[in-house]
């Protein structure tokens, strides 16, 4: 039996929370065949039967404050190989990690979870504004701005102000400096609300280097530090605060989620985390 | 319960800013400050405003100070050196003449995708790099782009960028860029004394002297921004600071501003005779004296965003051997040892 302890990353509403809530019912359900399967259902699960409540319900997912950051652990085994595990995951806060950034400190917790067996899950959402955004970007709709007389609403820069792709730059960068581990680690970036490129014909991986292409171009020249896969994920399989939601309440629950990754004709949320598992 | 704070102190004991309102150095705006609202330090609530970060919950954990991702001191340089080599490229110019904004250019080029055939690969100073991008971002509130200027107290700082150039799979190059106010090099043209202190000229592995185009196109600023170039040139080859082994790129920024006026060709030959003359007085005395011409935002849109830079950044990524002469070192030719350079590639340095 090996423990894993899968590391999450990701900012506020990145979708992490919403994805342990998919994969812990997909896991139970049993609705559609997965590359793993749950093993024994020992332990305390009280944070995912509370998550999974609201997204069988069709419902926004509660976000975790860092109050009621937890870790939470799956027996799985892989119907393939056989393989058993225990997967551990956190449950952080992306406050957690903006907090990390503006003060530049950690808990030594969080150090020890990286240190550990285990690769990382790195969330970012496609349902995401543009930030970082220059005035010269957008110099024409200024330039009538300062004819009409009108000014903007600006702030003095804080940390809160760095684009997400920086951020998250930042976090893998800590990584790769002591006090963490220097090793090579495995790394799923997970595009949450995937549901929203549906018949875009972009894969999650020509997303990434669109939307985020600094964090792309970090990934990919760092291969001594990161090995990489980027897959696009919908775990509520769309839209539940509009219209949309009366179709998904009629669909079997495991069937609305979907993954689309490097491995061919699958749409199994397990992928990612069988291909974390497997270098242990 | 979050109280939201007003980012009003300093971490300077003698600065007197959240009575005053007033920097202690001068800044204005406040929030060019490097040291302005450290000690306040912001979290965040769920709509995004800054908080206490005394309100959050105290976990009693342990917890361990990570890289600040600030510019490197000497210091913080050193010890990045004994982890992996640089290349130093040294950015000497008077105040206002681009040097951050230049440094800022590269970054934001990045930010968008793979710039002049390089993908990043890493910066140890993203939130110094961030922090400087400020004013030209919407967020800053502001209509035209501005760079913060870099304080004397700061000293010498360098900036970070660590880049494959070519592809994934292509040597990676560690770029180190200094940042230094620009009222130190006035004075050191002026005191050559003062270049001893000033230790990133000699580390250089290109020298870049900035070449004002703000006062370039300005008839009444004119012959002086040409001749502070012109002057710093001199005074570090004279003082033994650069010589037969230094690059040195002249760079004349904010070019958008001379291609706009209407005496621009009287203006670019103006230039053209300035660069025959430094060459004909300095180029021999060099390894290399290369004239460049950048434009880091052109407001107008005619030319486009970091016009010039990714040339630039292209040739400071390009590994160059250091030739020196053998007539330049026969006279050190002493031991068996010296010799050994003889029965070499004719002195040409790896």
């Amino acid at each position: 039996m090996t423990t894993l302890h899968h590391c999450i990353i990701g900012l506020p509403r990145s979708g992490k929370t919403t994805f342990l809530a998919a994969l812990w019912h997909l896991l139970n359900a049993g609705e559609v065949p997965t590359k793993l399967v749950l093993d024994k259902l020992i332990g305390d699960h009280q944070h995912l039967n509370t998550i999974v409540e609201a997204w069988r319900r069709c419902e926004e997912v509660p976000r975790t404050s860092i109050a009621a950051e937890v870790s939470v652990s799956i027996h799985v085994h892989e119907l393939v190989t056989g393989h058993r595990a225990i997967l551990t995951f956190p449950d952080l806060s992306g406050e957690s990690f903006e907090r990390q950034l503006a003060t530049r400190c950690c808990p030594a917790a969080y150090i020890e979870s990286f240190n550990g067996c285990g690769g990382i899950m790195l969330f970012v959402t496609a349902d995401r504004p543009h930030d970082g955004m220059t005035i010269l970007d957008l110099a024409p709709i200024l330039n009538g701005f300062e004819e009409s007389g009108r000014s903007l609403r600006g702030s003095e820069w804080g940390p809160q102000l760095v684009p997400e792709q920086v951020q998250l730059v930042e976090l893998l960068q800590f990584l790769q400096q002591p006090p963490f581990e220097i090793r090579k680690r495995r790394v799923v970036v997970l595009v949450s609300a995937w549901d929203l490129m549906v018949g875009s014909q972009c894969a999650p991986a020509q997303w990434l280097a669109r939307e985020l292409p600094l964090l792309h171009q970090f990934l990919v020249t760092n291969s001594d530090s990161f090995e990489s896969r980027i897959y696009g994920v919908s775990a509520q399989g769309g839209d539940v605060t509009g219209e949309q939601r009366k179709d998904l309440l009629r669909m079997t629950p495991s069937e609305r989620i979907c993954c689309i990754g490097p491995e061919p004709h699958t749409d199994d949320l397990t992928d990612p985390i069988v291909w974390l598992s497997e270098e242990y | 319960m979050s109280v939201p704070i007003v980012q009003v102190r300093c971490s300077k004991s003698e600065c007197e800013v959240a009575l005053t309102g007033s920097c202690v150095e001068g800044h204005d705006p406040l929030g060019s400050c490097p040291f302005f609202g450290i000690e306040a330090v912001a979290g965040f609530d769920d709509n995004g405003d800054i908080d206490v970060i005394d309100d959050l919950p105290q976990t009693g954990d342990e917890r361990i100070v990570l890289p600040q991702g600030e510019p490197l001191n000497v210091e913080e340089v050193d010890q990045f050196l004994r982890w992996r080599g640089a290349t130093f490229i040294t950015i000497i110019g008077e105040r206002d003449s681009g040097k951050t904004t230049l440094i800022c250019a590269i970054y934001d080029r990045f930010l968008r995708g793979p710039f002049a055939g390089c993908l990043f690969a890493g910066s140890r100073t993203l939130v110094g790099l961030e922090r400087r991008s400020h004013y030209a971002r919407i967020d800053s509130g502001r209509l035209h782009p501005d760079t913060p200027r870099t304080s004397i107290s700061e000293g010498l700082r360098f900036f970070h960028f660590a880049i494959r150039n070519g592809g994934i799979d292509a040597s990676r190059s560690d770029l180190m860029l200094s940042d230094r106010a620009g009222e130190i090099y006035s004075l050191a043209r002026s005191n050559s004394s003062i270049l001893d202190d000033l230790v990133e000229i000699e580390k250089a592995d290109r020298l870049v002297l900035l070449l004002d185009g703000a006062r370039i196109a300005e008839p009444v600023e004119h012959a002086g921004a040409l001749q502070a170039v012109r002057q710093s040139l001199r005074a570090f080859i004279d003082a033994g600071k650069i010589g037969k082994a230094s690059r040195v790129q002249v760079i004349t920024t904010k070019v958008d501003l001379i291609k706009r006026l209407a005496e621009r060709s009287a203006i670019e030959e103006s230039l053209l005779s300035f660069q025959h003359r430094l060459v004909a007085d300095f180029a021999e005395q060099l390894a290399e004296l290369s004239f460049w011409e950048v434009a880091a935002r052109d407001p107008s849109g005619e030319l486009c965003a970091a016009h010039g830079i990714d040339e630039l950044l292209a040739d400071w990524v390009t590994p160059r051997s250091y030739f020196i002469p053998l007539a330049e070192l026969t006279p050190l030719i002493k031991s068996e040892f010296d010799r050994l350079l003889l029965r070499t590639r004719m002195g040409s340095f790896p």
